[in-house]
Order: structure tokens, then C-alpha cells, then sequence
């Protein structure tokens, strides 16, 4: 082999080194155009409209777009999306709102960033979505954020319980989903007010979900000029709670407040009831998984937790018979549960902003309109109101308490005071 | 003298003319064709730059030295990290935290080089597997300044002082420029690192430590030297990456993207630079175009067992990746060139039974 020609061997060589190079490239910029030919009706039929043209909307379509995992470790989630398409569909059967039909493009960012931008430049775009609805994930979301405001595109609900997203209030960006700040605010009224509790303590994770609990907590406290909670924080590394129990115990709290993912959630209250304290237990909804009463034992008996969608399974409930009746016929392969509750519901509280904008259908309009809605009764979530200054969404929330096993709901829909 | 440099050192001039020619026309080529977002393509093709960044160090550890690295996520979100701290926390420019990024991950580099001397193999890839999970998770524990689970948003816009203009890295085509001018700078280093006697003694390290040592190989000096660039390399890739994004979150840093990155020089071609450029554009098209798939019966997640497939065909048939395929081109042509065509078959057993070179 040492005897080949250098020159020719160098020539050779360098010539077909860029060979991956130029293949890579053209295949990325050809790749790309497959799609080019289902978008291209799209545009063609709005440039021929005298209209001004609004991006994925023409006389009889409007195109939608999410963005959300649909494999690896939070999958899980996946059935959001997929209910939603599935919610479109049967609103496309039943004839699609003011003469359009729903074309709903939801993509799979595997639960990273990196591709969750990518996602959403396509929708935006390539596809050129008129809207979106219930793109999924804190940090996904927030990756996002300043490219749907500086592009004017509507997100109605982000599927995200982060304050940031409506504080301070993005034009474009309704949020709905029940945030940490109302949660935790609820919660203490709950407490001062329905439990007699005279002091609290919070139990919280060190981040920004965990402090965004504890700082709601304590603002309630100040409103009421009552002393301020004790604070009892975790590290998500922590695996021994021992300390943070004997902490709360020592605070004299009769009263605590947990913003914990399940696992020290769980573990905090088996050391509390180890060690005999048991104040009466309030926490968020993040709580709420089955693990959670193997890991607490008896002693979560009687914690109370919020939900801001009514139980899936309340057959008693006519919006609930209505849901299940459409998971059988639309999703049959999906779960009833949670999850696919809060796509359906999606769905409900979208397609009420699309018939109020109207037939002359602008982002604009379509703002407008949903800045004007007031007490929404007509999705699952028993009241939504939006206004100009407050895109929070979610207000309300009933309680469910841990009983054998499981949560039991024991209040209705209460509301802020 | 000109000439004699480019033969005599084999530095590959004319393919990376050929693909700055590419670099240059493609946002021009995206322009013209219809029904496609220049944009997206623009962030994705960026995206696959910077990976491929991190994909040239990670060859020269992998395919040159032969140290296994499965925590390279841990490097690329060390640089991302300190850029956007430094950037946003401290109002450093652009420039100087991607330096000082690319530096701080190459002494950490480094320092992880020095427990990677006792250990080879499994154990190398296990050590390295831990560092890669530690950091997303040292990350969230030091919430307080490093933003905790939700990350750090709100990057400053990259830009470049030259005198007493300052140019802003604005649009998606700004950013691909500036991505494709620091790949190329760092293609044409790692192509000098491998062709000095760095290289030399990073491949007789891959080869036989034993047989290295014997010939006055530093062990330790050019092991520690690994590390600390193919770091230096994630570490820059890492702080292109946070400024891409405007905002980072420990989301972006599994361990699936440091199996990312093994995937994209495997796939390349161990021991190539070009190869590990090209398994890195590859991969990331790959995994991006075929989520355009047709969904059939229901299957929404096709895409991911037809990328393995992919995946399995490309090392049964190429077990040395893309760099195989020039390669093997390369001697068929300078065998007939040499011989006549009548020995071509012979002379590619030959080369396919051979150590790589």
C-alpha cells in the first residue's frame, strides 16, 4: 500500500472527503423539501385570496401545530398531543369551526430543547401554523418564549405550571393550567381560613418550582400580617430527611405545606410520622402519583391536595360522561386519566377561542377575542376568564384528600380571595 | 514551497474548499427553494455544526487515543454553562466567554484525564458515564446561581468586535455563519493535531500503550492531553450551543446525547477527522428528517426504529464508518491508476483486510 502514488493518494483523498460534506448538506436542504409538497396547496390557495394573508389560515382550513415528546423518558406525556389531534378530528367530523377544517401538526421533540426550537421554527416557519396549543414543558417552553412573542404567534395553553410564562404577561401567550403561585396562595387560604391553622411551615424543594410555593405562602401571610412560615427546604439529591423533619417539628408548625416532588414528599412525611408529629398536611398537586402512599405510609392519611380538573372518573359529572364517551370513540387506544383529561381539554377551550374569532380569522382577532372571555363554562375546567392585563388562565381548584390508597375528593371548586 | 506543504503533509485542502463553498451558497440555495423555512434548516444545520464540534474532539479521544468517553454531554454542558453564567451573570462579551468556556472545560478535561490513566476499556467508559450523568444533577443542587431545573434564559444576542465595528449574530443565518467559521477553524486545528507528533503519539497510545511507552511516549503528558482537548472542543461547542438557544436548562444535557455523540463518530469513522464531521451532520439529519416519516398503524415513534436500522445497516456494511467509503474509493482509484483495472478486486481485499491507516 506504501507504494501507491502520494500525489494521487492525497488527491483522491481530499476530493472525496468532502464527499459526506456536500452529500450531508444537499441531503439536509433536500430532506427538507418532501414536506414542501403538502405545504404548497396551503399557500398557494392563500396568495390567490384577495385577503390579507394570515399565516395557516384560508376559507377552508386552519392549520394548528404543538410540540411535545412522543418517545424517551417522559413519552408519558405523548397521549397529551395525541388526544388533542384526536379532540380536532371530531371536531373536523362534525364540520370544523365558521367552514374550517382543523389541519393539526404536532411535533415530537423528544423532551429536549434543542429540538423543541427546532419543532417550533418549523411549525412557525415552514408549516406556517396559525396558532399553537399546549406545547409541553417548563424549560421547553421557556427555550421558546421569545421567538413566539417576537413572532406574534398565539400559544394558548402551555402545558407548564410555571408563573413565567403569564408573569409578566406575554400578549400572545394565554396560559390555563392551575400555576404554583395560585396554588400555594389557595392553599394557605384553605388553611387560615376552612382549617383554623395558627402557623405554617413549607416544605419545599430548592428551585424555582419550590420557592415560587413558599413565596406565595409567605405573601399570603404578609397580606394577612400574620409572622411569616418557617421554611424547611430539600435538595432533589437528597435521600435521608431525618433532619428536615426534626426542623418542622421544632417550628411548632400545626400546619405544613408541601411543594416536593413525590419521593421526598413521601419520605418527609413517613420521618414526620416516625418521630410523632403530625400537623395537618396541605401540597401541591405535583405530589400526585401512585408512589406516593407506598413511600408515606398511614401517616399521609388526610393530606389534602388540589386538582384543577374534576376526577376522570366522576361518571356522576354530564362533562365527564361526555369525555369518556369521546376517548371511546376517538382515542380508544389512549388511557383515561389525567393526561388525555387535560388534552381533551385543550381541545374544548381552543376551539371556543377559534368560533368566538369569527369568520374573518386574524391572530389579531383572535387575540382580541380571547382577552374578552369571562367565566368559560364549556370545557372541563369549571370557569376561564382572560382580560387584556391577566393571560393566568386557571383560577380555581377543589381539594382531594389522601384516604387508603388513594384521593378522595372532599370540596368543591374554590377561587381565589 | 506551497505545494510541497500540501503534499508532503497531506493536509486536505481541496475538500474543505469544496465544503466552504457549500457553507457559503447554502443560505443562497435555501433562498430558492420553494416551500421550505430557510430558518429551520438554518438552526438545524447549525445545530449539526456544533455537534459535529464536539464530534471532531470526542475522535481524537475515541479514534485517535483509543480513551472511551461516554460523559461528553458533561463537557459540551460545562461550556454551556459558563458562557451563558458569564455572559448573563457578568456581562462578559460573547468572545471572551467562549474562550474562557473553552478553557475552564479543558482544565476540567484535563483533570479527569488524570484518574482516566489507571483505568482503560469498560471501566474508562464507566468513569466517564458517571462524570456525564454528575453534572446535569451539580447543576440543579446549585440552583441558586446556576438557575436549578429551570435554566438560564434570556442569552445576549453572540457578537464580534472588530475594531470599531461589532458585528451581532442576529438572524438563524448569522448564527450558521458564525457556527460553520469556528467549525472550520477547530476541523483545521484537529487535521494539524493529528497530522504532528501529538497525533503520532495519541495513535501509538491507541495501538499499544506497552509498545508506545517503549519508544518514549509520555504516557501520562499526551493521555492528559487527549482529555484536555477533545474538552476544549465540547467545551466551545457547549458555549455556541447556549448562545443558539438563548437558554439552557439541565434538560439539555442527558446521557442520551452524550450516546449521541459515540453514535456520530462510530458512525463517521473512528480515527477521521472528516468522518467524525460527517457522522455528526448525519445523525442529527437523520434524526430530524426521519420524524417526517409517514405514520403507519398508529406508530408515531417508526422514525426511531428505522433510524436503528439505519444505524446497524451503516456498521455491518461500513464497519469503518463514511471515512470507510473514501477510503475504499480512494484505493480503488489509485489502484487502477497504478495497475490497470484488472487488479482492483485484489488490491481492495487487501486494503479492506488492513489495519486502518
Amino acid at each position: 500500500m506504501q507504494r501507491l502514488s502520494r500525489m494521487q493518494d492525497r488527491t483522491v483523498r481530499r476530493v472525496a472527503l468532502a464527499v459526506p460534506l456536500v452529500v450531508a448538506l444537499l441531503a439536509v436542504s433536500c430532506g427538507s423539501a418532501t414536506p414542501a409538497a403538502t405545504a404548497a396547496p396551503a399557500t398557494a390557495a392563500a396568495t390567490t385570496t384577495a385577503k390579507p394573508i394570515v399565516p395557516g389560515v384560508t376559507d377552508t382550513e386552519v392549520v394548528v401545530g404543538s410540540w411535545g415528546p412522543q418517545d424517551g423518558p417522559a413519552g408519558a406525556y405523548g397521549t397529551i398531543d395525541r388526544t388533542l389531534d384526536a379532540y380536532f378530528k371530531m371536531i373536523n367530523d362534525q364540520g370544523g369551526i365558521n367552514g374550517r377544517k382543523i389541519r393539526f401538526i404536532y411535533e415530537n421533540d423528544s423532551y429536549q430543547p434543542a429540538k423543541t426550537v427546532a419543532a417550533v421554527k418549523k411549525l412557525v416557519e415552514e408549516d406556517k401554523v396559525f396558532a399553537l396549543c399546549g406545547g409541553l414543558g417548563t424549560a421547553h417552553n421557556a427555550a421558546v418564549m421569545d421567538y413566539l412573542v417576537a413572532n406574534n404567534v398565539p400559544h394558548v395553553w402551555p402545558a407548564t405550571g410555571t408563573t413565567a410564562l403569564a408573569v409578566p404577561l406575554k400578549k400572545n401567550i394565554y396560559a390555563v393550567q392551575l400555576n404554583y403561585t395560585t396554588e400555594a396562595t389557595l392553599a394557605t387560604q384553605y388553611a387560615l381560613d376552612t382549617m383554623g391553622s395558627k402557623q405554617i411551615a413549607v416544605f419545599y424543594q430548592n428551585d424555582a418550582f419550590g420557592k415560587e410555593g413558599l413565596d406565595a405562602v409567605q405573601a399570603e401571610l404578609k397580606k394577612r400580617n400574620l409572622p411569616a412560615a418557617t421554611g424547611v427546604s430539600y435538595e432533589t439529591a437528597d435521600t435521608n430527611f431525618s433532619a428536615q423533619a426534626l426542623k418542622l417539628q421544632t417550628s411548632g408548625a400545626d400546619t405544613v405545606i408541601l411543594y416536593a416532588v413525590p419521593k421526598p414528599g413521601g419520605s418527609i412525611i413517613a420521618e414526620m410520622g416516625k418521630i410523632g408529629y403530625a400537623p395537618k398536611l396541605l401540597s401541591s398537586s405535583v405530589i400526585n402519583d401512585p408512589s406516593i402512599f407506598q413511600l408515606a405510609g398511614p401517616a399521609i392519611n388526610g393530606m389534602l391536595i388540589e386538582a384543577y380538573l374534576p376526577p376522570f372518573d366522576d361518571t356522576s359529572n354530564p362533562k365527564i360522561v361526555e369525555y369518556q364517551a369521546f376517548m371511546a370513540k376517538y382515542a380508544p387506544k389512549e388511557q383515561i386519566g389525567g393526561f388525555t383529561e387535560a388534552g381533551y381539554t385543550y381541545g374544548q377551550v381552543f376551539i371556543e377561542a377559534l368560533k368566538r374569532a369569527g369568520k374573518e380569522l386574524t391572530r389579531e382577532g383572535f387575540m382580541t377575542n380571547l382577552d374578552q372571555m369571562q367565566n368559560f363554562t364549556g370545557s372541563l375546567v369549571p370557569s376561564l376568564s382572560y382580560s387584556p392585563t391577566d393571560h393566568a388562565g386557571v383560577k380555581a381548584a377543589y381539594f382531594q384528600a389522601a384516604k387508603d390508597g388513594k384521593f378522595v375528593t372532599v370540596t368543591g371548586f374554590i377561587t381565589l380571595k | 514551497m506551497k505545494v510541497r506543504w500540501l503534499r508532503t503533509r497531506g493536509r486536505a485542502m481541496v475538500p474543505y474548499g469544496v465544503g466552504l463553498a457549500v457553507v457559503v451558497v447554502l443560505p443562497a440555495l435555501l433562498d430558492v427553494v420553494p416551500g421550505i423555512a430557510p430558518g429551520y434548516i438554518l438552526y438545524l444545520v447549525s445545530l449539526a455544526l456544533i455537534y459535529a464540534i464536539v464530534a471532531i474532539g470526542l475522535g481524537l479521544l475515541i479514534g485517535h487515543t483509543g480513551q472511551i468517553s461516554l460523559g461528553h454531554a458533561g463537557f459540551f454542558a460545562i461550556g454551556a454553562y459558563a458562557s451563558a453564567l458569564l455572559t448573563l451573570r457578568l456581562g462578559l462579551p460573547f468572545v471572551a466567554a467562549l474562550l474562557v468556556a473553552g478553557a475552564l472545560t479543558a482544565t476540567i478535561g484535563f483533570l479527569l484525564g488524570l484518574p482516566a490513566l489507571r483505568l482503560s476499556g469498560p471501566y474508562l467508559a464507566v468513569a466517564t458515564l458517571g462524570f456525564g450523568l454528575a453534572i446535569p444533577q451539580l447543576v440543579v443542587w446549585q440552583g441558586s446561581w446556576t438557575g436549578g431545573s429551570s435554566g438560564l434564559h434570556g442569552l445576549p444576542l453572540a457578537s464580534l468586535p472588530l475594531g470599531a465595528f461589532t458585528i451581532v449574530f442576529r438572524t438563524d443565518q448569522d448564527y450558521y455563519y458564525l457556527a460553520a467559521a469556528v467549525l472550520v477553524v477547530l476541523t483545521i486545528f484537529a487535521r494539524n493535531v493529528v497530522a504532528s507528533h501529538t497525533g503520532r503519539a495519541f495513535v501509538a497510545i491507541r495501538d499499544s500503550e506497552i509498545a508506545a511507552r517503549a519508544m518514549g511516549v509520555d504516557l501520562v503528558r499526551y493521555k492528559t492531553t487527549a482529555f484536555a482537548l477533545s474538552a476544549l472542543y465540547a467545551g466551545i461547542a457547549g458555549s455556541l450551543y447556549a448562545h443558539l438557544l438563548h437558554g439552557i436548562s439541565p434538560e439539555d444535557f442527558t446521557v442520551l446525547l452524550s450516546v449521541d455523540f459515540l453514535t456520530m463518530i462510530v458512525l463517521g469513522g473512528l480515527g477521521s477527522v472528516g468522518g467524525a464531521l460527517a457522522g455528526a451532520l448525519m445523525l442529527t439529519f437523520l434524526q430530524n428528517a426521519l420524524t417526517r416519516l409517514p405514520v403507519v398503524h398508529d406508530f408515531k415513534n417508526l422514525y426511531i426504529v428505522v433510524l436503528g436500522a439505519i444505524l446497524i445497516l451503516t456498521i455491518a456494511f461500513l464497519p469503518r464508518g463514511l471515512a470507510g467509503i473514501v477510503r475504499s474509493s480512494r484505493l480503488r482509484w489509485a489502484a487502477r491508476v497504478r495497475d490497470g483495472a484488472s487488479r482492483v478486486d485484489q488490491i481492495i481485499e487487501l486494503g479492506d483486510g488492513g489495519v486502518p491507516q
